[in-house]
């Protein structure tokens, strides 16, 4: 058994603590006590109830505020490895939080919202990723719910981003088009994409 | 020849020993708080691996609430006593007195929130630069977010929204005069984790982690152990029960599993199986506001 860390990283509101609460959601690794705590707290009622960015957004005003500030990390194994996920904030004020957690990852997940396309701070994380060498990288196009799954506008996000990569030292590049509120290619592959 | 590689265990214990190395290199009186748990026993653990064959270049300072399981003061007097460690113990009793505070006051009347006043005490006291702690980031949603270098303002208070950045292994400890840092050696260590590691190390423990028969009550679902330090109601019936500890705190604030793992194979075992946290499952004290453990940071706490 070995260590993988990962974190996840992007521009603000991509989904990057819901994809994290999904995952650990999906995966069943959220404990009974943990899980009702987050019945209680969630105000959105999203996904059948509770508020999955909630699981990292683990300070008071992160909740207020809806928007991670600093890094959070969650744990969680399989009978390969053990998982030491990072979650960054998306916002240029907390960048050097996002550096903090990107420091020790050996795989990055960058959010791209599908309906924004590549933004600013898409290429600010990217070129972060790359002055630190992570090694492995996962493009993740999110809110695929919200443009009716489409094929054109993953493609053509594909493409923009081809074009960030070439200035970049980053080489296994993945790209997955996912839904992190609806779960669709996150633990399971989706029927919809 | 075979790679040279570390398995998941070896990562955390060279990451924790580096820790300790770079505390000792860089603060000029670290400390390490020592409560007694299977979390500080574990520090004392990696502690002694980090400055072999030389001791552990620190006192191990203890902030006694006086509601101690007498299993776990034994088993640290022992200790202690075997790695010839320098042991500095202060109690909330004092700190009560000298300050004038109230003493809590109820059924499970606990002391753990003043344990501040007598930790941010010892601080001044001793000078501490920096203190040692066994807080791991699994085991709740603030500590989840706190770098493994912590700077604490002259009052203690922890600044979540402005802690400083931590890259790579490199950790910082320059601090202004007065203020002090909270270093976590096993942040990222889990539960489970460091169950594994007390495995594959044959680490002692306090009895009391094993199954035992004990008298308790039982609180909104949670099994509380006969003791002089909480209220024994008319309503509360005694239960005789098989029960271990999943933390050792205060008798307080501590509540039992009901379990029959008497090895540390079983108890392990019976760790992968559960689906309730550690301290959902264990602490009385945690459940009064959803942002206890933030609040309690803010003001100085562990
Ligand atoms: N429709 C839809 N909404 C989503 C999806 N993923 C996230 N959201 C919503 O987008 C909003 C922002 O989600 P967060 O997970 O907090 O975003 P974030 O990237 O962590 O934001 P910061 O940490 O502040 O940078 C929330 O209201 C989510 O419910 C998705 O796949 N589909
Ligand atoms: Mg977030």
């Amino acid at each position: 058994m070995d260590i993988l860390r990962f974190i996840t990283a992007g521009s603000v509101d991509d989904g990057k603590s819901t994809l994290i609460g999904r995952l650990l959601y999906d995966s069943k690794n959220i404990l009974i006590d943990q899980l009702e705590q987050l019945e209680r707290q969630s105000k959105n009622k999203e996904a059948g109830g509770i508020d999955l960015a909630y699981l990292t957004d683990g300070l008071r005003a992160e909740r207020e505020q809806g928007i991670t500030i600093d890094v959070a990390y969650r744990y969680f194994s399989t009978p390969k490895r053990k998982f030491i996920i990072a979650d960054a904030p998306g916002h240029v004020q907390y960048t050097r939080n996002m550096i903090t957690g990107a420091s020790n990852a050996n795989l990055i997940i960058i959010l791209i919202d599908a309906r924004q396309g590549v933004v600013e701070q898409t290429r600010r994380h990217s070129i972060i990723a790359s002055l630190l060498n992570i090694p492995h990288v996962v493009i993740a196009i999110n809110k695929m719910d919200l443009v009716e799954y489409s094929q054109d506008v993953f493609n053509d996000i594909v493409i923009d981003y081809a074009e960030v990569l070439k200035s970049l030292n980053l080489h296994d590049v993945h790209y997955i088009p996912v839904s992190a509120l609806n779960g669709d290619n996150i633990v399971e592959k989706s029927s919809r994409t | 020849m075979s790679e040279y590689r570390l398995d998941y265990l070896e990562q955390l214990e060279t990451e924790s020993i580096h820790i300790f190395r770079e505390i000792a290199a860089q603060f000029e009186r670290p400390v390490l708080l020592f409560s007694g748990g299977k979390d500080s026993i574990t520090l004392v653990h990696l502690a002694r691996k980090a400055f072999a064959p030389g001791k552990i270049p620190f006192p191990l300072v203890h902030i006694d609430t006086g509601h101690n399981f007498p299993e776990a003061l034994e088993f640290r007097d022992r200790l202690v006593d075997q790695i010839g460690a320098n042991l500095i113990v202060r109690k909330v009793e004092q700190t009560i007195k000298a300050r004038n505070l109230t003493e809590p006051k109820g059924k499970f009347a606990s002391r753990n929130w003043l344990q501040t006043y007598t930790l941010l005490d010892t601080i001044e006291e001793l000078k501490c630069d920096a203190c040692i702690g066994g807080g791991r980031r699994d085991e709740e949603k603030a500590r989840a977010k706190e770098r493994i270098f912590s700077v604490r303002d002259e009052f203690g208070q922890w600044n979540p929204k402005l802690q400083r950045p931590e890259l790579w292994s490199t950790y910082n400890g320059r601090i202004h005069k007065g203020e002090n840092v909270r270093a976590f050696p096993i942040s990222n260590w889990t539960e489970l984790d460091v169950w594994n590691y007390i495995r594959k190390g044959n680490i002692a423990l306090p009895s009391i982690y094993f199954a035992h028969e004990r008298e308790v009550i039982e609180h909104e679902g949670q099994l509380v152990a006969v003791s002089p330090f909480i209220r024994i109601d008319d309503t509360d019936v005694i239960l005789k029960k098989n029960v271990r500890y999943r933390t050792v705190g205060d008798m307080t604030c501590t509540a039992a599993v009901e379990s029959n793992a008497v090895t540390l194979d079983e108890v392990v075992n019976e760790i992968i199986l559960t689906r309730i946290s550690e301290r959902g499952e264990t602490r009385i004290d945690d459940k009064v506001t959803e942002a206890a453990m933030e609040d309690r940071k803010k003001g100085g706490y562990f």
